[in-house]
């Protein structure tokens, strides 16, 4: 009796979980329908001739719109709302609508447009004459004019932090208060899509210098990081510590005003929990939807997944500096026997895709570039074969490679690596690292790594930014090339890539030095990642940036 | 008694020293360079060496471990090396939320644990103890975040009674307190029951009932004071645990605790933070302990005639 009552009620309480399981997943399957990487049906395209307008926007009728305040739940909050303080994707989505750039790069083709400069001027690859405009307020009602620009940007040169953006500015001469000359330390012409970048947004010199002036540099510029000023479309309101970031609209600002009128970033760090609270109502933005989770998304009647790749490359590097993988050969027959669409499907679930290349296909002037001709197969073992042989290993050899704890992807993707390479005789033994010590050991010459798995995201849309720190020969180890790749001709591409300033000159120069970076083999190209948002359907007006930058100022409901 | 707070108090300070110096030569022997962190994949081995500098890496340990001690006996732990803000403000800008959920995860076990387990025990083999035994046992075997993920989907996406996630309105607190003081609930639950059976059997009770006492006095006042000393053991150990976070709670229910904070805070290698933090946990970890012996006193006079 007691027996068949215990088992009754075991029974029953399983069936209570697997219930609450299974109701999660379970919804309108309609929806599911929606083709991947449509933005939703009703957002509109940038409108023709607004494409380079920051404000390019609201075109939903404002008085129709029910909803003014915009809760996105993100998974970190910013480390610094002082553009210059920190260089993490968290922080640049906040800082985007914060600040005002000089320039502004649109999200539909990352192409550059005039924003906080009205117009500009290459006097060469090393000179940009600038013309500011003149109706910029910043929140706190300071005019803008050009000894800001010359205050942030000169700042931002000198900072540790975003030197990968903006260390390459010497100087700003103003000339007047709205025209000023940008000078660079070399020749760089990628300069437009830097000072698109959050990073190089601008603040009021008078509001921080008076700030710093009294509270001394430190505490003034932690202060400044908590209570920041731009002339942004929203203007900082409060932050909650681990909680959240809330904005409201700037009603002075230059360009469209948003409908949007209160702008939360909140922190919810685990994907499944922020796609439950847009589900719910609670949200209208979840970031960053677990590959696992996409169908849910799809099937839920609430929600509309958005979905863009994104500017994230991830790759297996070989260490150029130890043998055998100082041999361009063995390099390749490892490309060849890797099957990366295999491992791509396998591990990331659908999301992103096989990267056809060292660059994203959002780069602008991307050229793809797929690993070899690997047939039906995803890989060629017969010339992976061969070429082992011609570089003098025809029976393999032994291969460490390393992954970072805990990017248990990364471990998934080590362990297929070691499958399939033992099928040419290479014998691959798995390491893992804390990401400090992984960083740590890469970076040195005589570094004992061999093979490793990490990820570049082209944050400026620019080709430069994606080849020039991780493939030229002056930024060997920890300046970006882990590779310790070295190649003349590469050097010589990626150098003109930074002279010429007709952007029409440049993309056959990019698309030449793909080519020998997928022959010369310093990676394996794995992933090109994706933008994977879930919003609630009444959301319209946005178009996803693939860097990460969106622009929640152009959303509306209805 | 109060020379023996006086002296469990200055006991403190060796252990907290223990603590600094542990923490201390964990950070320093631990491979990395926090620089290379704050900068990431991409930076000039020029501008690694700026940072260094600022953060005084290369200082010799002693100094190193010297200033921080100093400092510490000021309460000033520096800045986070990620955010630039004092460690203070970090620290208590996410602290009490840790303090609320562990002392409401505390006394929602202790309010379904001891009553519980006291009716089960004075109803032994009872129809009700089994049931209670077994959803007991259930409730301790269920992970904390599993539970949590389970009551999320039920009573927040489908029954749409409580917010998903979140903190700061009571609403938001019931489904983590539950979750988090189930397991706890439980443990205390068993604790209550078995240490209330061994009271029940002992020579005093059967004094007790035999010279008329009401069956309730002889319950709550003789048997359940004797029967609460490991119960109350069991509180203090997990409310002091909890202090140090529960990482995986906080991370579903989005709760703005220390927990996730510290663990993200070394995974930055933000040295400043994980001191900080550490060593507040364990001054609190150590207070609770304290709290918990004198409680004992209150609770058994036997032990408080040898509180010297």
């Amino acid at each position: 009796m007691l027996k068949r009552f215990l088992a009754v009620l075991a029974i029953l309480v399983m069936a209570t979980f697997v219930l609450a399981a299974c109701t999660g997943g379970n919804g309108n399957d309609e929806q599911a329908g929606t083709a991947p990487g449509d933005p939703p049906a009703t957002t509109p395209a940038d409108p023709p001739g607004q494409t380079g307008d920051i404000s390019a926007a609201p075109t939903g009728p404002a008085g129709d719109t029910t909803r003014t305040d915009f809760t996105i739940l993100v998974a970190a909050l910013p480390v610094s709302m002082d553009p210059i303080q920190s260089n993490d994707n968290a922080s640049s989505m906040v800082n985007n609508m914060l600040y005002s750039t000089l320039i502004y790069q649109s999200s539909v083709d990352l192409s550059v447009h005039p924003s906080l400069a009205e117009s500009w001027e290459f006097v060469d690859a090393q000179t940009l004459n600038m013309v500011l405009r003149r109706d910029v307020v910043f929140h706190n009602g300071d005019p803008m004019t050009a000894h800001d620009i010359k205050f942030s940007i000169e700042r931002g040169a000198v900072s540790d932090q975003v030197e990968i953006i903006l260390g390459m500015i010497d100087s700003v001469t103003v000339h007047n208060d709205y025209e000023f000359t940008i000078h660079l330390d070399f020749p760089f012409a990628p300069i437009l899509s830097h000072l698109a970048h959050p990073a190089a947004g601008i603040l009021p010199m008078n509001h921080l210098q008076g700030i710093l002036d009294s509270m001394g540099e430190e505490d003034g510029l932690a202060h400044f990081a908590d209570n920041p000023v731009g002339a942004g479309p929203f203007a900082f309101n409060s932050i909650v510590l681990g909680d959240a970031v809330t904005l409201v609209r700037n009603n002075n600002y230059w360009g469209h005003l948003p409908v949007i009128e209160t702008l939360i970033y909140r922190l919810v760090p685990d994907p499944s929990s922020r796609l439950m609270a847009v589900e719910t109502g609670e949200a209208q933005f979840a970031q960053a939807v677990a590959p696992a989770d996409i169908a849910v998304a799809e099937a839920s009647p609430n929600v509309t997944m958005m979905r863009r790749p994104n500017m994230t490359i991830h790759y297996i590097g070989f260490n150029n500096n130890r043998a055998p993988f100082d041999d361009y050969r063995v390099r390749q027959a490892i490309h060849y026997a890797l099957d990366t669409r295999g491992i791509v499907q396998n591990v990331f679930m659908g999301a992103g895709a096989p990267a056809q290349g060292p660059l994203s296909s959002q780069v602008w002037g991307f050229h793809p570039t797929p690993s070899f001709d690997l047939g039906s197969q995803g890989a060629n073992f017969e010339r992976a074969q061969e070429l082992l042989t011609e570089a003098g290993f025809p029976d393999g050899f032994d291969a460490a490679i390393w992954w970072n704890i805990p990017n248990t992807q990364r471990s998934t993707i080590a362990e297929m690596v070691q499958f399939q390479l033992g099928q040419i005789g290479i014998n691959v033994s798995i390491h893992s690292y804390e990401w400090p010590q992984i960083l740590d050991e890469t970076e040195r010459a005589d570094g004992e790594h061999e093979m490793f798995i990490m990820a570049w995201g082209t944050v400026t849309g620019d080709p430069d930014y994606g080849l020039f720190p991780l493939f030229h020969s002056s930024n060997h180890g920890g300046a970006g090339n882990r590779t310790f790749f070295s190649n003349d001709e590469i050097d010589r591409l990626l150098d003109a890539g930074r002279l010429e300033t007709d952007p029409a000159a440049r993309l056959p120069i990019y698309a030449e030095a793909m080519e020998v970076i997928r022959d010369q083999s310093p990676w394996v190209f794995l992933w090109e990642g994706e933008e994977l948002h879930a919003v609630s359907n009444d959301m319209n007006g946005l178009i996803l940036n693939p860097a990460g930058h969106h622009n929640f100022a152009t959303v509306w409901f209805e | 008694m109060h020379k023996y707070i006086l002296r469990r108090l200055l006991m403190m300070i060796p252990v907290l020293i223990g603590v600094m110096f542990i923490i201390f030569v964990l950070d320093y022997i631990r491979p990395g360079c926090p620089s290379r962190v704050i900068l990431g994949e991409a930076a000039s081995p020029e501008a690694i060496a700026r940072v260094r500098e600022e953060l005084r890496l290369d200082d010799p340990f002693l100094i190193r471990f010297g200033s921080f001690v100093g400092n510490a006996l000021t309460l000033d732990f520096g800045r986070s090396w990620q955010t630039n803000r004092p460690v203070f403000q970090e620290i208590f800008a996410r602290f009490p939320n840790t303090m609320q959920l562990a002392g409401m995860s505390v006394i929602f076990a202790l309010l379904m644990g001891v009553p519980l387990g006291i009716l089960s025990a004075t109803k032994q083999y009872s129809i009700f103890d089994i049931i209670a035994n077994f959803t007991g046992l259930l409730a301790a075997a269920i992970p904390n975040f599993w539970l949590g993920m389970m009551m999320v989907i039920l009573f927040g996406v489908n029954l749409r009674i409580f917010p998903t996630s979140g903190w700061g309105t009571p609403m938001h607190w019931v489904m983590p307190v539950v979750a988090i003081g189930a397991s706890s609930a439980a443990i205390i639950m068993r604790m209550t029951r078995s240490s209330m059976l061994e009271c029940i059997r002992s020579d005093y009770i059967r004094t007790a009932r035999a010279k008329g006492q009401k069956e309730s006095v002889v319950i709550f006042k003789h048997a359940l004071r004797n029967a609460l000393i490991p119960v109350t053991t069991v509180a203090g150990l997990t409310f002091g645990a909890l202090l140090g976070g529960a990482v995986l709670t906080e991370t579903i229910f989005a709760i703005p605790g220390l927990g996730r904070f510290m663990v993200e805070a070394i995974s930055q290698m933000d040295q400043p933070l994980v001191q900080g933090g550490v060593l507040l946990i364990a001054i609190s970890f150590s207070l609770v302990n304290l709290l918990v012996d004198i409680l004992y006193a209150f609770i058994d006079p036997r032990i408080r005639s040898q509180y010297r």
